[in-house]
């Protein structure tokens, strides 16, 4: 192992993705390590969703190849179910299960994937979701929660596999501005503690500040890429500078 | 007015033990059919949304056949035509079975429409945390689809109980059934007709008030 000295956490090689006859993602090369915060920007339709649905095979590649902590998402015989342990998913419009309380939203996946029992799940929940602030709505059903509120359940929902890395999907787009703050601060705070993250933002400011690696994303290829200094204060690409020129 | 001081309801008194006899088989046909429609329901709603073409199509042909024709010919077909080629069963499982698989083709058109609805986001979440097939299906989308569906099934159940009379016209004894043999007898019908009337409209109200109550205990996580 000492061969590998900075082994990725998560890999895409070469992957390809069509959507019938459109190409969604091409040729897409990606490295991020343990620890890091990868953030993916770029236009709508872009193709950085799919990007991130292909790390946990809710999209199924074409060509290539994708690694999550050394399991390779094309192998036949990585079960699905051992995949999606190790990743977890916050989407944009939070997904949470409405029919079930917020503790109840975080404590379904561990007992019936890791098979905790009751008071196991319960305690991992609560302490999951006083890390996000929300100890107290822990009774509350999604429809009682403001979407900051909810969002953040969805986060402890997502925490609650102990997954190797997390994915964002615009985790605060479907938010008001004055409520983004606290869904960036426990993704701050998440960051902070060395959580492996792909990031897909529209949040420049995050991006720029909380990012270890930046992504500008264009038409299915990855335009640009590298750190948050270079990639916003000197892009290089045309089609980058007149994103950010459009953006910031 | 005059008509109604010409009432005389005693012979309702006199036939309370047989009416009551037959309360009790529209009660069984109904509990059987509720049980067996909703089995038909979920297992044709599979169908209906499963990944094979032919089991797509045979049931969506099942629900179009049984749905669009009318109940008492299949309690007819199933009473006088099914012993013609060698099936005999007693009037009331024939009638029982043709009102399960008319309300059960109805219910599957209920359930098919209700799964359909659970967004694809809630299929997604689930399968993002790794739930599989079954418990995403059990956790997740059944009780979404349910909730979805409750007062189409709600309708279904009192269209069901309604419809239990039909089997009467075969010669089964639930309430109606008997309400015409005594009718038969004793030549007076207003006052039977009323009291069966009175029973009928008194069970829909209860089962109402019953779904009503299911409905607002789940508004609590309406979304
Ligand atoms: N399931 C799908 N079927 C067909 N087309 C899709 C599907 N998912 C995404 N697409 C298309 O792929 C392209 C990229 O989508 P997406 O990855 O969601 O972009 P982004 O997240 O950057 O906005 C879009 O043109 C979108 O319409
Ligand atoms: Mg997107």
């Amino acid at each position: 192992m000492t061969a590998e000295p900075r082994s990725a956490m998560v890999s895409l090689d070469g992957v390809r993705k069509s959507f019938g006859s459109h190409e969604v993602l091409k040729d897409i090369n990606l490295s991020v390590a343990p620890g890091e915060v990868c953030c993916i920007i770029g236009p709508s339709g872009s193709g950085k969703s799919t990007i991130l649905r292909c790390i946990n095979r809710l999209v199924r590649i074409d060509g290539g190849e994708v690694t999550v902590d050394g399991l390779r998402v094309t192998d036949p015989t990585v079960k699905d179910v051992d995949l999606r342990r190790r990743v977890g998913m916050v989407f944009q419009q939070f997904n949470l299960f409405p029919h079930m309380s917020a503790l109840r939203n975080v404590t379904l996946a561990p007992r019936k994937v890791l098979g905790l029992s009751a008071a196991e799940a319960e305690a991992r929940a609560l302490s999951l979701l006083g890390k996000v602030g929300l100890a107290e709505k822990a009774g509350s059903y999604p429809a009682q929660l403001s979407g900051g509120q909810q969002q953040r359940v969805a986060i402890a929902r997502a925490l609650a596999l102990e997954p190797k890395v997390m994915l964002f999907d615009e985790a605060t787009s479907a938010l008001d501005p004055e409520i983004t703050g606290e869904v960036l601060a426990v993704m701050r705070e998440l960051a902070a503690e060395h959580t492996t993250m792909i990031c897909v933002t529209h949040e420049m400011g995050f991006a720029r500040e909380v990012g270890t690696h930046v992504v500008f994303m264009d038409g299915g290829s990855i335009v640009e890429e590298g750190p948050p200094r270079s990639v916003f204060e000197n892009p290089q690409a045309e089609r980058t500078k007149a994103f950010l020129s459009k953006v910031l | 007015m005059l008509a109604a001081a010409r009432l005389d309801f005693s012979i309702v008194r006199e036939a309370a033990p047989a009416l009551a006899h037959g309360a009790l088989v529209t009660a069984e046909i109904t509990a059987a059919g509720l049980a067996g429609s909703l089995l038909v329901g979920i297992g044709g709603a599979a169908l209906r949304t499963s990944k094979s073409r032919a089991a797509r199509t045979a049931a969506a042909a099942f629900t179009e056949f049984f749905r669009n024709t009318p109940p008492l010919v299949h309690i007819f077909f199933a009473y006088f035509a099914l012993p013609a080629i060698g099936i005999n069963v007693p009037g009331i499982v024939a009638a029982t079975t043709a009102l399960i698989l008319y309300q059960g083709a109805i219910a599957i058109e209920i359930i098919r429409a209700g799964l359909e609805a659970v967004p694809a986001g809630q299929l997604e979440a689930a399968d993002a945390l790794g739930l599989g097939g079954l418990d995403r299906f059990r956790s997740v989308v059944v009780p979404q689809a349910l909730r979805i569906s409750l007062p189409a099934l709600g309708n279904n159940l009192i269209s069901l109980f309604k419809n239990t009379s039909l089997v009467s016209a075969i010669g089964v004894l639930d309430i109606t059934g008997v309400a015409q043999d005594v009718i038969a007898q004793r030549l007076s019908s207003a006052e039977l007709y009323l009291t069966i009337g009175a029973f009928y409209l008194l069970s829909v109200f209860a089962f109402s008030a019953v779904l009503r109550f299911v409905e607002s205990r789940l508004a609590r996580y309406a979304t």
